[in-house]
């Protein structure tokens, strides 16, 4: 069990048009060959010409994302900056190794191999908003941005911090998309897909939206394990499947893993309502940043999005809230979520 | 002489990724670090591969650098006097 993270903002650059408005009612967006691909913001909003050159897509997104979070919060200096990323920069690390063998190894651009080290963002938020405390990026596949809230959780448990901004960020390029092609990634119904999520968490519940009351992190379990740690999270917070008003599930449509889910599902009572998201941001290893995005948003408006029901249940309140997420069949993450009050 | 200026200005454009700037906005002999173009230490790696991957110049010595890149006219006197290719 984690001490609580009370998350106070919320914000998401995905390929759907939520950037904006902080929001998914409307209509979404297809994706196309396969891949969905971001809604980029306008950077002129944000940036100079002179700061843009520096950035790549990933880190220009990413800040974005990151300024209007903190602005959310009201929060100009966070006390740490926590990120996760499966990949982190994939154009520049693309364009680096171009480049190494391009010119036999010779004098390389300094640009791309700075933008595709996996901390480039973490470091750009801290120079943006001159913030020089505690600044982690966690690059482990599906459970990268799980990490950065079990950082803040404990330093916010030893009271090292107090608050903190935490994200994940992730994109696609025509290149990786190949190599996941050929790895197997899209063959069983998975589409691909990117996203950049940014939160404000405090160890105080004051002006807070949600709170993370648990997250358990399950590598390579079997089934039987999922249903057993899914069993005790609820127990360990004396809830019962009937008191989880909303489940959000990672579905991702490969057949292959549908039986995760199904879990899950099979579990549930009639009074909760059944979500999935990935048939509108595809998958990454950091889609469960979407999903954490999301139950913020619908606790705060209290208002489901509707594009992203499966099932509708009786409860009619959006309280205690459950999250299932897995990349693979590897790194599985369970989210016990709750309203604040 | 001109034609060369204006062939490295658009070089440097494309090097240090001024989206949107055009040759004309930069001055002949305008400083290109600090003052002028407001050009950093990271923009001087990046000039130091473009003199090494367009000319054949290789600039090892900083010092040297520095007095090099002053100007697009220090620069574009130098390359025209030691290019190699």
């Amino acid at each position: 069990m984690i001490n609580p993270l009370y998350i106070k903002s919320a914000r998401a650059i995905t390929a759907q048009d939520c950037f904006n408005s902080n929001d998914l009612s409307q209509a979404s967006r297809p994706c196309t060959g396969n891949r969905f691909v971001y809604v980029e913001p306008d950077y002129s909003r944000y940036f100079t010409i002179m700061q843009l050159r520096r950035m790549s897509r990933l880190t220009r997104i990413g800040l974005v994302a990151a300024i209007e979070c903190l602005k959310d919060a009201g929060i100009a200096k966070p006390e740490a900056i926590l990120t996760g990323t499966g990949k982190g920069s994939l154009n520049d690390t693309e364009k680096f190794m171009h480049a190494i063998r391009s010119f036999q190894e010779g004098t390389l651009n300094p640009s791309p191999f700075i933008q595709s080290t996996y901390n480039a963002l973490n470091g750009l938020i801290g120079l943006h908003h001159q913030v020089n405390s505690y600044n982690t990026t966690y690059v482990h596949s599906g459970f990268s941005l799980e990490h950065a809230l079990l950082d803040a959780a404990l330093l916010m448990g030893d009271n090292t911090i107090r608050n903190a901004l935490i994200g994940s960020f992730e994109e696609m390029t025509d290149e990786h998309y190949i190599i996941k092609e050929k790895l197997g990634f899209w063959k069983s119904g998975a589409v691909s897909g990117e996203g950049s999520f940014f939160f404000f968490a405090q160890q105080d519940k004051t002006g807070a939206v949600l709170a993370i009351e648990d997250l358990q992190l399950l590598f390579e379990p079997d089934q039987q394990k999922i249903r057993n740690a899914v069993h005790a999270l609820l127990a360990a917070h004396q809830l019962q499947w009937q008191d989880i008003d909303v489940y959000i599930s990672g579905r991702n449509k490969d057949t292959r893993y549908d039986s995760y889910y199904d879990l899950v599902s099979e579990q549930l009572t009639p009074a909760t309502t059944e979500l999935q998201f990935k048939q509108l941001t595809g998958e990454f290893d950091t889609a469960s940043g979407f999903g954490l995005w999301a139950a913020t948003r619908m606790v705060e408006t209290g208002q489901l999005f509707p594009a992203l029901v499966l099932k509708k249940g009786t409860s009619t309140r959006i309280k205690h809230l459950l999250f299932y997420n897995q990349y693979y069949s590897k790194q599985h993450v369970l989210y016990l979520l709750k309203a604040v009050e | 002489m001109e034609d060369f200026k204006r062939l490295l200005k658009l070089q440097i454009i494309e090097a240090l990724n001024l989206q949107g700037m055009q040759p004309e906005e930069i001055d002949d002999n305008a400083p290109l670090f600090g003052e002028g173009l407001g050009l950093d230490s990271i923009d001087s790696l990046e000039m130091i591969v473009l003199m090494e991957r367009n000319y054949g110049i290789k600039i090892e010595d900083p010092r040297e650098g520095r007095k090099i890149f002053e100007s697009v006219s220090t620069m574009a006197e130098y390359i025209q006097a030691n290019r190699k290719k």
